[in-house]
């Protein structure tokens, strides 16, 4: 996945996964002092950390984000990517935009690196959150990088805010929940979407399943285990696909008709300042699956 | 009785005429040895005459309809092709092979009726191979495969045999048998026409030859008064002496090449 | 006769135990008893829903693809008088997947739900077509023809991925190139059942004259058979029946080689006789593939195109080797 000419889109998409399969190789992120000022041309390679940086610094100073922000951006925070850049983290792009700071993530560094000496910037890590604890840390830590320590620690404190509001108010009746898309692994234990899951009153079914972390749901195995509601991740628009086929066959329509939810795949994945939000959403949502037992 | 004719047919491949304005009349109860050098364009002919190789111009007819009019699987009913050198591409049985020879007489579906396997037997039994019956042709000999392909060709009982060099890689004792049973079949009333380069066997058995050089045809007649030393030296380029052609004690002898040299 | 009888009572019950094994096996194991129960009580329960929605539909698939590589494999060998040749190795499974690829990832299977498999065909259609245009001449210029549409096809398939606007598209392109029957639905098998079944037509129609073209075909021509007919039937039935599988289960190498070859020196290696048993064994021989790959604990279920190449290269290369000693 390291090598160079793997597409980028497949590397930042599996992000999650691979976080998780280097939390235990990689170490403490190496976070390079900021430079003297503040960084006026800043170069995100990092879905999470181009999210975050459009939230807090202004335009001007964002010298290019990935492509793969549109779409997420179209749904957290409609416009805010107007006239900013776009680049694929190739070395092409990170000539052309000379940017005096690049965020990174932690698995595409000894690519960026490389790149990064050339134009003479610092190259940041940026951590995926597994917590929001990590949440907090990370928000931080790009505030600190980018100069707006401020601003970052009004985002963690509405997110506490929300956060602990939704504690005082917890359901007392707990579903039991998965995400599941066929074909792909379901996160268990140790991830952000199952504390989201747990801060939204349900359990998550995944860590039912032996392995921790990440692991996999056939369709007959996910008929069997009978989650109370399914959550898929959604970040696109109708767009076809096989998954798209795969996770809505026949069989779990039927079998779980008004009990399929989506969630904005970005939150859950990424782990931001809304990713509170995603809680807040998801605990409405969970609501309104039908009380009882599967009817099969 | 069966008449095949062609009428002025010409095939040409590459702007070159193989067989250039070839007509003849040929009918029942005659075997034609078709004689003439490499490359004289017997093997196109025959194509043509089988109606496998639709020529350029002229008409080749079957009892006076035209091949080109004739439905496919009742041409296939009334004559039988044999190419050179027939190769069986898969190990069939010597059997099977044979009775593919009855395809265009088979019901649209199911297998050999018990009259057909019949049949198949007394064919194989005519040409030797009784005893070889369910052994796969591809384990065969060259001059049991030859006689298995013919024994395929005869099945169907054909009025018109069209055979292109059937007697190639037979040893004598066979190429006498194979060229005594094509007689027979002639003097049964069939037409049998084949490409033969053994001129002593064609002397013998054949009631009629034709010969062709360039593609065209230069004699055509029965054997006592066509194939004569001088035919052969204008057709082959070889003095030979030919005594009693058309009877069972002919010979040819070659004496020499006359140029010198042969191709 | 006997014998042909009993190989064939052998074959067919290697068949139902295929696939009783397949719907009775499953990442989930459920007592056969209580399957069996739920097969006579049809009411949403978890056994009834397992088996009538995941293994059923799962299980047909791999029967029908199976014995529609195993015929067109049949066909092709007997067509083409060519013990390599077979959809896969030909290109026209590649061809299927790439038509289908460009139905469902640019939209428009969402738009008519038809385009999958008519898409599949095309592709299909394509592919064979080239191959044999192109081909004629030998195993060796067959098999080197339907490399290279293989591989401009597998090209275009991730070329075609790549530019898909979905972003899970580069990882479903092993799908394609690999192929599986799992988790499809009952639809897509409804849809590209009526193209399998003109396509097995279509190429049953060939069997007379395949049978003849074990003299070659000059002879076979000579005994009325209409070699052009014979191959545009051979090509359209290929087309239509792999083409419409394939845009269900992705390609699927190595079972059309396979099953003719197995059967052959049972039915006395008469072409027209190889089909239907050669559609036979491909059905048991993709059954049992896919039970396999459910057996094998891996944490995604293992590909089906990945077992039935594990076992079908060896015996490629047994049949390269026999054909280098065979052929001058």
């Amino acid at each position: 996945m390291k090598r160079p000419g793997v597409p980028a889109i497949v590397a930042a998409i599996s992000a999650g996964l691979l976080v998780f399969a280097w939390s235990g190789l990689a170490q403490a992120p190496r976070a390079p002092q900021p430079p003297p000022g503040k960084p006026q041309r800043i170069f995100s390679a990092n879905l999470c950390s181009d999210l975050l940086l459009l939230m807090l610094v202004p335009k001007e100073r964002i010298a290019s984000i990935t492509h793969l922000a549109r779409e997420p951006v179209a749904v957290l925070m409609p416009g805010a990517d107007e006239g900013v850049r776009i680049n694929h983290g190739t070395a092409e792009e990170l000539i052309r935009d000379r940017p005096d700071l690049i965020l990174a993530s932690a698995w595409s560094t000894p690519v960026m690196r490389r790149l990064a000496a050339k134009v003479g910037a610092p190259v940041a890590e940026i951590d995926s959150a597994n917590s929001f604890a990590d949440i907090r840390r990370i928000t931080r830590q790009v505030g600190a990088l980018v100069g707006e320590p401020a601003r970052a620690d009004a985002l963690v404190a509405h997110m506490d805010r929300t956060l602990a509001e939704l504690e005082r108010t917890r359901p007392s009746r707990s579903i039991e929940v998965v995400a599941w898309s066929s074909g792909t692994a379901a996160p268990g234990a140790g991830t952000l979407t199952d504390e989201i899951m747990r801060r939204a009153g349900a359990s998550n079914l995944a860590t039912r399943l032996p392995a921790a972390g990440y692991s996999s749901f056939g369709l007959e195995e996910l008929l069997a285990a009978r989650p109370a509601a399914i959550l898929r991740g959604e970040d696109r628009f109708g767009r076809p696909s096989l998954r798209d086929a795969a996770s809505e066959h026949p069989v779990i329509r039927e079998a779980f008709r008004g009990r399929r939810l989506t969630y904005p795949e970005s939150l859950y994945t990424c782990g931001l300042p809304q990713s509170a939000d995603a809680v807040r959403d998801l605990r409405a949502a969970l609501a309104k699956v039908p009380p009882g037992d599967l009817p099969w | 009785m069966t008449r095949l004719a062609a009428d002025r047919v010409t095939v040409r491949r590459g702007g070159k005429a193989i067989v250039d304005a070839v007509s003849l009349a040929l009918e029942g109860g005659q075997f034609v040895a078709l004689i003439g050098p490499n490359g004289a364009g017997k093997s196109t002919l025959l194509s043509a005459l089988a109606g496998l190789l639709a020529p350029e111009s002229g008409t080749v007819s079957l009892d006076g309809v035209p091949l080109a009019r004739i439905e496919r699987r009742a041409l296939a009913r009334s004559r039988a092709y044999l190419p050179q050198g027939p190769r069986a591409e898969w190990p069939v049985s010597v059997e099977r092979l044979v009775a593919l020879g009855l395809t265009p007489r088979l019901p649209a579906f199911g297998g050999l009726p018990d009259a057909m396997r019949k049949r198949v037997a007394e064919v194989l039994a005519q040409v030797d191979l009784a005893a070889h019956r369910d052994q796969p042709v591809t384990t065969l000999s060259g001059g049991e495969l030859a006689r298995a392909m013919l024994a395929r060709a005869l099945v169907g009982d054909p009025a018109v045999l069209l055979a292109d060099e059937p007697l190639a890689g037979l040893d004598p004792r066979h190429a006498l048998g194979s060229v005594a049973r094509l007689r027979g079949l002639a003097d049964q009333g069939k037409l049998v026409v084949a490409a033969i380069h053994e001129l002593p066997l064609a002397a013998r058995y054949a009631t009629h030859v034709a010969a062709l050089h360039q593609g065209r045809l230069v004699a055509f007649g029965p054997t006592a008064r066509t194939l004569t030393a001088a035919l052969l030296r204008s057709v082959f380029d070889v003095d030979a002496r030919v005594a009693a052609a058309g009877t069972p004690a002919a010979t040819v002898d070659f004496t020499s090449p006359v140029a010198g040299e042969c191709e | 006769m006997v014998r042909r009888r009993g190989w064939l009572a052998l074959g067919l019950a290697l068949l139902l135990a295929a696939t009783l094994l397949s719907l009775a096996i499953g990442r989930v194991w459920l007592d056969p008893r209580v399957l069996l129960a739920s097969a006579f009580a049809p009411e949403p329960s978890l056994a009834w829903l397992i088996l009538s929605e995941v293994r059923a539909p799962r299980t047909v698939l791999a029967l029908v693809s199976g014995a529609t590589l195993g015929l067109a494999g049949a066909a092709l060998q007997g067509l083409l008088r060519n013990p390599l040749a077979e959809p896969g190795l030909l290109g026209v499974s590649a061809g299927a997947s790439l038509g289908a690829v460009l139905a469902i990832y640019f939209g428009f299977s969402t738009a008519f739900a038809l385009a999958t498999p008519v898409c599949g065909i095309a592709g299909a259609f394509v592919a064979a077509a080239i191959t044999l245009t192109v081909g004629r001449g030998g195993t060796l210029t067959m098999i080197l023809a339907g490399a290279a549409v293989s591989g401009v096809m597998g090209a275009g398939l991730s070329l075609a991925l790549n530019l898909a606007p979905s972003p899970y598209a580069a990882y479903e392109i092993t799908t394609w190139l690999l192929g599986s029957v799992a988790d499809r639905d009952w639809q897509a098998i409804l849809l590209a059942a009526p193209f399998i079944a003109v396509g097995w037509l279509c190429l049953l129609l060939t069997a007379r004259d395949l049978d003849v073209l074990t003299l070659g075909e000059a002879q076979a021509e000579s005994l009325g058979a209409d070699l052009a007919r014979t191959r545009l039937l051979a090509l359209a039935g290929t087309a239509m029946a792999v083409g419409a599988a394939t845009a269900v289960t992705g390609a699927i190498g190595f079972i059309g080689l396979l099953a003719p070859h197995l059967v052959r020196p049972f039915v006395g290696h008469q072409p027209s006789r190889v089909l239907l048993p050669a559609a036979l064994f491909g059905a048991i021989l993709l059954v049992l593939c896919d039970v396999a790959s459910r057996f094998i604990p891996t944490a995604l279920e293992l590909k089906l195109g990945v077992l039935t190449s594990l076992a079908g290269t060896p015996f490629f290369f047994w049949l390269v080797l026999r054909l280098r000693r065979t052929s001058p």
